[in-house]
């Protein structure tokens, strides 16, 4: 395998070497731990998303949105 | 009714220690608290991780399937401890009328509805090529699935409901609910079911293997204990900002954190 020549970090053997070339654990093995990471994963981004949702909820925006038409309307209600 | 807890049971109200500890205080404390248990998560779970897939031999028997036990194993006993630490929360919530104790186990339930269904998932995995088959009404996945179920439905009450009073005193029924189902499932599938326990998956390894096996599961469970802490924390605080958003204090804190 062309990843297990990589250099220092990626020797043969290493976690990188089964996670990415597929040691031969088999499609069971895999399907586990990567719908396991996936979910996880969902968990942690709906969080993200959750606590965006309340802070844009309570007039807190980030910074990327502080300029938007909706923020601006909120700024000045009687405008 | 339902609302209604015993009276005996609320003369706990009057614990001033308890109900001193508030929303407000609580809400920087878990800010503070939780990036050190995301990252104590993060590296016991990748020492888990390495033990699991690098460390521990292959099973002479089991060959390198077994290796999923380090998912199935520690997401079964988060399932359950996080159904029982809600279980406990929330009655605590209803007894002595502890808004956090309310707020902590409704910010538990989809992380332990996500453990559930890790659970199931990998237990199917792990089935199919030992068992020959995806699924079978067994006494212990049967329970896990009504722990996944209960506590999908807790998250529904807690997502449907505007009065946060009525889904933690609904919740926490229905927590209660759970807790006397699950074991009787099992026993009702274990006596009446008609389906035998399915054999649990024993490993192979050599002593000195075994020993490598357990410590990586205990590991990973210390990892996804962190986890759950990490986020449970971290959903507190989203849960307490949608509960205290009237107040002048939640607009400021959220400032501060934006």
């Amino acid at each position: 395998m062309g990843f297990t020549q990589c250099g220092g970090l990626c020797v043969n053997g290493s976690i990188w070497s089964a996670l990415l070339t597929g040691a031969d654990y088999g499609l069971y093995v895999w399907a586990a731990y990567i719908v396991a990471f996936v979910v996880v994963m969902s968990e942690i981004v709906v969080l993200r998303f959750s606590r965006h949702s309340i802070l844009e909820h309570l007039g807190r925006f980030s910074v990327g949105r502080r300029n938007s038409r909706r923020t601006r309307r909120q700024r000045q209600p009687h405008a | 009714m339902l609302g209604v807890f015993p009276s005996s049971l609320q003369s706990a109200r009057a614990l001033p220690s308890i109900r001193a500890v508030n929303a407000r205080d609580c809400y920087p404390l878990a800010g503070r608290l939780a990036p050190w248990f995301a990252w104590t998560a993060a590296l016991l779970c990748t020492i888990g991780l390495f033990i699991a897939l690098r460390v521990v031999p292959t099973d002479p028997v089991f060959g390198d399937h077994f290796r999923i036990v380090f998912i199935h194993n520690p997401a079964t006993w988060m399932a359950v401890l996080i159904f029982l630490g809600m279980l406990v929360l929330a009655l605590a919530g209803q007894v002595a009328s502890h808004s956090v104790a309310s707020i902590l186990a409704a910010s538990l339930g989809p992380t332990g509805a996500m453990f559930a269904f890790l659970a199931l998932w990998s237990g199917s995995l792990l089935a199919k090529p030992e068992w020959g088959t995806w699924w079978v009404w067994d006494a212990r996945l049967t329970a896990i699935l009504g722990l996944m179920l209960v506590m999908l439905a807790f998250n529904a009450l807690q997502a449907m409901l505007d009065d946060p009073g009525r889904a933690d005193r609904l919740g926490a029924w229905l927590l209660c609910l759970g807790v006397i189902g699950a074991p009787a499932t099992y026993l009702a599938m274990t006596w009446w079911g008609g389906v035998p326990a399915m054999p649990t998956l024993v490993l192979s390894h050599t002593p000195g293997a075994l020993a490598t096996v357990l410590a990586g599961l205990l590991v990973v469970m210390l990892g996804l204990c962190a986890y759950s802490v990490a986020v449970g924390l971290t959903r507190m605080r989203i849960v307490i900002l949608e509960r205290e958003r009237g107040t002048e204090w939640a607009s400021r804190s959220a400032g501060d954190c934006a």
